[in-house]
């Protein structure tokens, strides 16, 4: 794809100059650029290449059955930007966009991996590529044809093709246990693929406009996974394999696959119809109907959504409402686990569930699975020229989730926001808005008794006794319910420009305090502010100068807590 | 071995962002255009101490160390960046200009979490156009 785009751009160089003969408008440049870097890019450079040339393309013509545009921008092929419009008498429209970036993403040497115990290191960490620049390229190629026949007006059809590709390498991760918290990283080479096709049909009457699209989408890894050996399980102290029951993996499974990326199929289907006027209201309906399937794990995930907006003037007074409601279903994932068997110590011959009453095989239901209703309805009305125009807002919000309890015995998540705004320009120049909102929400997202175990199991000299507390125990016992969403808050905005013919000054401020103590233990909270200023002026034509500052805080609380152990 | 439930504290963490910004624009000559921006950027983020102490587990069990004084520092963050950009533009011939860049970009960072990303970047180029 590269080489035929810049076999069209070489052929452009030649073609342009010439082409102004004939009428084309537009401007060329040409140049070089390059750089020093020194330290670390990822940050100061995340986005940007380091050396290659320059060419801005902006050029455009037109005749009586046909106008053609290209804006270019080309620096190198990790960095271009080109868009191409073609329009034939209204018949045929080409639009054809493609654009690369390059992603520095660092590279982690893992330094921070490293603590010790008397007999062995706890945690350390293996570098397997440890000169590698981890870098991601980015490119996507979007284009839309459309038709419109001359004796059928009325009817679009449309053509679309999207390819989106990320190439590189990435930093691929694994970890080994019990000898130590062995962490390996390895360069994984990245070839995804993404490719959208699909059609689209628009029927546009009097009185009626009905869309209705269909898209596939295919998403390709293009490389295999990588695999590992992990290390051999010992307990770190004794250096012996005591705990091969309690692990599901380690070298005696042989190397493994990880850092394994799925492929992906997915069909959209999508229908619209617009109402421009049934008794005052503009309405518009649609639906969107998409299976989405893992094609390495055979699972799938299926959306269905529908939407409703009405809006209709009355007098100094506007109303509109938008209504949504969709469903998200996903199979149900079978939990192999790889019951191993010990082979040295007291549970040797012996596997985890022998000894301990627990099922570890499972079935994994997706909290992700939910029946969502939404609404969004605000009211305006104008006051005055000058006197600015007044709004209320109330957006309402219920998440029902099929598999995933939020509260004791509760699934669903409710949320009201209420808010009210003034708009207004009081004097030549002057713009003020000033907007309030106060969010409720009954049984926010929420971990029940994620944290703070209170186990108190008593003194055992070795993992091994019978009769004492387990994993899972700990788990049981614990009776902090963990969240990061709020139950209550509030935002405030406040905005004021003043502007003349030569300069102009805008200020807003925004403050969003949200907080949380409707669970167990639950004591979250969040603060944030924003404020913004900005000066421009222009004494004279000749010259223009600009200055702002912006500041953004925030202040985040949260409970936390570390078990008590010995041992 | 054993378990003796857990202790809890509320975590503080506060972030700070401040960006600086101005530039300038003029037609020095009807044929030279000049550009001066730049931005300074300044960001800081730190948890405030933590009390995750475990005084009454450690005064029956001395062998085991609770120390968390220096944890609050872990996630501390302090990144300060410029960014200034030069630009000139020559106007020598009718429908013909020639365009000149430079820009720094430098980044200190003072409290690496995972490691150092402090760097820096000289960018330069130098390109001719024609309008037509």
């Amino acid at each position: 794809m590269k080489t035929l785009l810049n076999f069209f751009i070489a052929s452009l160089l030649v073609a342009l100059p010439l082409a102004a003969e004939q009428g084309v408008d537009g401007k060329i440049e040409i140049g070089v650029f390059d750089s020093n870097e020194s330290g670390e890019q990822s940050v100061v450079n995340e986005y940007r290449t380091s050396s290659g040339g320059i060419l801005n393309i902006d050029a455009s013509t037109s005749s009586d059955t046909a106008t053609f545009s290209l804006v270019t921008r080309l620096l190198n092929a990790d960095d271009q930007k080109h868009e191409l419009r073609l329009d034939i008498s209204r018949v045929f429209r080409l639009t054809t966009d493609y654009e690369s970036l390059l992603h520095r993403t660092g590279h982690d040497p893992m330094t921070n991996l490293e603590a010790v115990t008397r007999t062995a290191r706890a945690v350390y960490a293996t570098d397997d590529d440890p000169g590698k620049e981890y870098e991601v390229e980015y490119s996507e190629f979007r284009n839309r044809a459309e038709i419109q026949s001359p004796g059928l007006s009325a009817l679009t059809v449309a053509i679309l093709w999207d390819a989106h590709n990320r190439e590189g390498a990435r930093q691929a991760y694994t970890i080994s246990h019990c000898d130590g918290c062995h962490v390996q990283s390895r360069s994984h080479r990245l070839d995804e693929k993404t490719e959208d096709i699909g059609s689209e049909l628009k029927l546009a009457l009097d009185r009626v406009i009905v869309t209705g699209a269909f898209v596939s989408r295919e998403h390709t890894q293009g490389v295999p996974a990588l695999t590992n050996l992990y290390d051999s399980e010992l307990q770190p102290e004794l250096r012996t394999p005591l705990f091969e029951d309690r692990l599901q993996y380690d070298a005696s499974e042989g190397p493994l696959p990880h850092d394994l990326m799925p492929d992906i199929d997915k069909d959209t289907y999508r229908f619209e119809v617009d109402l421009p006027d049934v008794a005052g209201f503009t309405l518009h309906g649609g639906g969107i109907f998409a299976t989405t399937a893992n094609t390495t794990t055979g699972l799938e995930s299926d959306y269905s959504g529908y939407t409703v907006n009405a809006s209709r003037r009355f007098g100094k007074w506007m109303m509109r409402w938008r209504g949504r409601m969709y469903e998200i279903e996903n199979d149900a994932a079978w939990v192999d686990t790889n019951d191993r068997v010990g082979v040295a110590g007291p549970w040797k011959g012996f596997r985890y569930k022998d000894k301990v009453p627990i099922e570890t095989d499972f079935i994994r239901y997706s909290g992700l699975d939910r029946s969502t209703s939404e609404s969004a309805f605000d009211v305006s009305r104008k006051l005055g020229r000058q006197a600015g125009t007044l709004r209320f807002t109330w957006n309402y919000q219920a998440i029902d989730r099929d598999f995933y309890q939020v509260a004791v015995g509760e699934t669903e998540t409710t949320s009201n926001v209420l808010g009210v705004s003034w708009t207004a320009r009081p004097a030549k120049g002057v713009r003020t808005e000033v907007r309030f909102e106060h969010g409720d929400v009954e049984n926010p997202f929420m971990l029940i008794d994620g944290a703070c175990s209170t186990l108190v199991s008593g003194s055992y000299p070795s993992v091994f006794v019978p009769g004492q507390p387990q994993y899972a125990d700990v788990h049981e016992s614990r009776v902090a319910d963990t969240t990061a969403s709020p139950d209550a808050w509030d935002e405030i905005y406040l905005l004021g420009s003043y502007s003349t013919t030569k300069m102009s000054i805008t200020a807003n401020y925004r403050q969003w305090d949200g907080e949380n103590s409707s669970g167990d233990l639950t004591d979250w909270g969040r603060t944030s502010n924003n404020a913004t200023v900005m000066l421009t002026w222009m004494p004279a034509e000749s010259w223009s100068w600009y200055t702002g500052y912006a500041w953004q805080a925030s202040e985040l609380k949260s409970g936390a807590c570390i078990p008590l152990l010995d041992g | 071995m054993g378990q003796d439930g857990s202790s809890r504290d509320v975590f503080h963490y506060d972030t700070d962002n401040d960006v600086l910004f101005a530039g300038i624009n003029t037609n020095a000559t009807e044929k030279l255009q000049l550009g001066f921006d730049i931005v300074y950027t300044n960001s800081d983020a730190s948890l405030d101490e933590v009390g995750l102490n475990g005084e009454s587990w450690v005064a029956t069990h001395p062998a085991q160390i609770y120390d968390f004084s220096d944890m609050d520092t872990y996630s501390d963050l302090d990144l300060s960046r410029l960014e200034i950009t030069a630009s000139a533009r020559y106007a020598f011939a009718d429908r013909f200009w020639l365009n000149g860049y430079y820009r720094y970009a430098d980044l200190d960072d003072d409290a690496p979490y995972l490691y150092d990303t402090t760097g820096s970047v000289d960018e330069y180029g130098l390109s001719v156009g024609r309008s037509f």
